[in-house]
């Protein structure tokens, strides 16, 4: 069939939507802001050199290029990478919809601790060359590609942490990451039914399937796999003033795209967030940046609030969340799972200031759906099983898998939604009886 | 093989649709042909359908490519109407018409 008929026959965008053109152009201001905010604190020098060691880290869990490089390497680090995904999602035409802005922030956030330029270029090129081998287009791939980044730091382990000369080192890396790119779509379309979209990252859980076998594969010829903490502190004021100025502006960009209104979003709070909910698609643009700030602006009072140091996995928690605030999170169902793991952060033995614990609280917002869908106690007891399985599950991918927090989520949202599931439908069907009794008794 | 496979996911979204509903004497018509897929479900109704206007809406939203490759699997597994959007991402034109107390739902997928 000719394109342009097949064009027209396809659905129009609605009218007065957002073009694709201003949301690409307002993310990419995002990525150089970041850049700017860099050359803002450090100098380039400091910043060039900062670059290079984030490139050659080891780069797994958790490295916070904050405390690695600089602040403004860091910075300048997240703002790069997320360019070149940028570059990626415009080169495959696919528009910035909900799923693509999540990616975006994803990105972004992790490029404080784990991703760089030269750990994802594979995943993406493995990615891509699926999209070749099954006959499908890139663009039906592409958020394989962007979230799926979060395995590099399996491709800068085998190039940096064994002291492998590095005519061997780089192409075994590549190789690995090529490879971990090829296999990251069709697991991914298979593990989401798993846990039939309550975590929201599914690619989180799938790369944590592959990261696990990954490490055991190195494991069994001796190549050790660790996590590592490398971690900064004491930026709390510039790096919360950042966040909350970002936030800020994201909002007054959002209700001014909205038509300065805050029409549409009652409407976005009774979603459940279920996945695939893309707020982007369903109640616009502007309202889901004004969405995306108050879910950043939530976490980043309270990290605030409890006193933790805002670092590079903390900023990557926030701004990941972020994200997500045009994918199925919103304020109403991310309380309740906040609560749970913090709950369970102040009963275990785990300290709940620490970085680990925070971030746990922060990304555990990946089980959203649950409290969405059934309510704010069934979310706050998702919370607190997260904390308890995501502080253990580390282990089996040695740190590779960055969305360990998904990883993890897969498993909780995969166990307790089948249980919830049956339990709420026993409920509602003995009241249904109790009202047709009732009813028969009075008529 | 693969369109296959959505057809398949597509009709399963319907027929839960339907079944969630209380419409439970169900007819599938599947027709694959080289320029579109379409998926044609009809269904016994005595009284009308309170949200199908709201659904059909969402079965109306604008086709995401980027969703329908590892999201496709969660058609036909949700209890509820959350999917129903994912289907609208997967589709390019959802129709419906009542004819007596039958309801027919049709829905269309560009190749």
């Amino acid at each position: 069939m000719p394109d342009t008929l097949r064009e027209r026959w396809r659905k129009s965008p609605p009218e007065g939507e957002i073009p694709n053109s201003k949301r690409l152009k307002f993310l990419t201001i995002v990525c150089i802001g970041l850049i700017l905010t860099g050359l803002l604190v450090d100098s380039p020098m400091t910043i060039l050199r900062g670059l290079w060691k984030i490139q050659t880290s080891r780069a797994n869990l958790l490295t916070d290029y904050v405390a690695l490089g600089s602040p403004g390497a860091a910075f300048a680090n997240s703002g790069l990478t997320t360019l070149l995904s940028l570059f990626v999602i415009w080169r495959s035409k696919v528009k910035i919809s909900g799923p693509v802005m999540a990616s975006v922030f994803a990105v972004a956030g992790f490029a404080f601790f784990g991703k760089n330029i030269y750990n994802s270029i594979p995943i993406i090129l493995g990615v891509f060359l699926y999209s070749q081998l099954a006959g499908i287009p890139f663009r039906n791939v592409v958020l394989s590609a962007t979230f799926g980044t979060c395995l590099g730091p399996a491709v800068s382990q085998i190039t940096f942490a064994y002291g492998f000369p590095l005519y061997i080192s780089i192409p075994a890396g590549y190789l690995l990451g090529i490879f971990i790119g090829v296999i990251m779509q069709p697991l991914a379309s298979r593990f989401v039914s798993f846990h039939n979209g309550f975590c929201l990252y599914n690619i989180g859980f799938t790369s944590g399937i592959i990261g696990m076998f990954v490490a055991s594969f190195m494991r069994m010829f001796g190549l050790q796999v660790e996590t590592v903490r490398i971690l900064s502190y004491g930026n709390n004021t510039f790096m919360g003033l950042t966040l909350l100025v970002f936030f800020s502006y994201l909002f007054l960009f959002g209700y001014w795209f909205n038509d300065k209104s805050m029409k549409n979003y009652s409407e976005l709070l009774r979603n459940s967030g279920q996945s695939v909910t893309d707020f982007i698609s369903l109640y616009g643009y502007g309202i889901s940046l004004v969405n995306m700030a108050f879910v950043g602006m939530i976490s980043t009072v309270f990290v605030l609030l409890l006193g933790a140091h805002i670092n590079g996995p903390i900023i990557g928690a926030i701004m990941m969340v972020t994200g997500f605030g045009a994918f199925g999170k919103h304020p109403k169902n991310i309380l309740p799972i906040i609560f749970g793991i913090y709950l369970a952060s102040l009963l275990n033995i785990y300290d709940p200031l620490a970085t680990g614990s925070v971030i746990s609280a922060i990304f555990g917002t990946a089980l959203a759906p649950v409290a969405g869908q059934y309510g704010m106690f069934a979310g706050v007891l998702a919370g607190f099983a997260h904390m308890s399985i995501v502080m253990n599950i580390g282990y089996l991918h040695g740190g590779m898998n960055l969305y360990n927090n998904g990883f993890s989520a897969g498993f909780v949202a995969g166990a307790f939604v089948p249980v919830i599931d049956v339990w709420t439908n026993e409920i509602r069907g003995k009241i249904r009886e109790r009202i047709i009794k009732s009813e028969t008794h009075r008529g | 093989m693969r369109e296959l496979l959505k057809a398949r996911h597509i009709a399963d979204e319907l027929i839960g649709y339907f079944l969630r509903h209380g419409i439970c004497d169900i007819k599938l018509q599947l027709k694959l042909c080289e320029i579109d897929t379409r998926v044609i479900v009809e269904g016994v109704c005595l009284e009308k359908v309170k949200d199908l206007d709201k659904a059909v809406r969402l079965m109306n939203l604008e086709r995401r490519p980027e969703i329908e490759e590892e999201y496709e699997n969660l058609l036909g597994s949700s209890i509820g109407d959350n999917a129903l959007g994912l289907l609208g991402s997967m589709v390019d034109k959802a129709t419906y018409r009542y004819e007596g107390n039958k309801l027919i739902l049709e829905v269309v997928r560009y190749n």
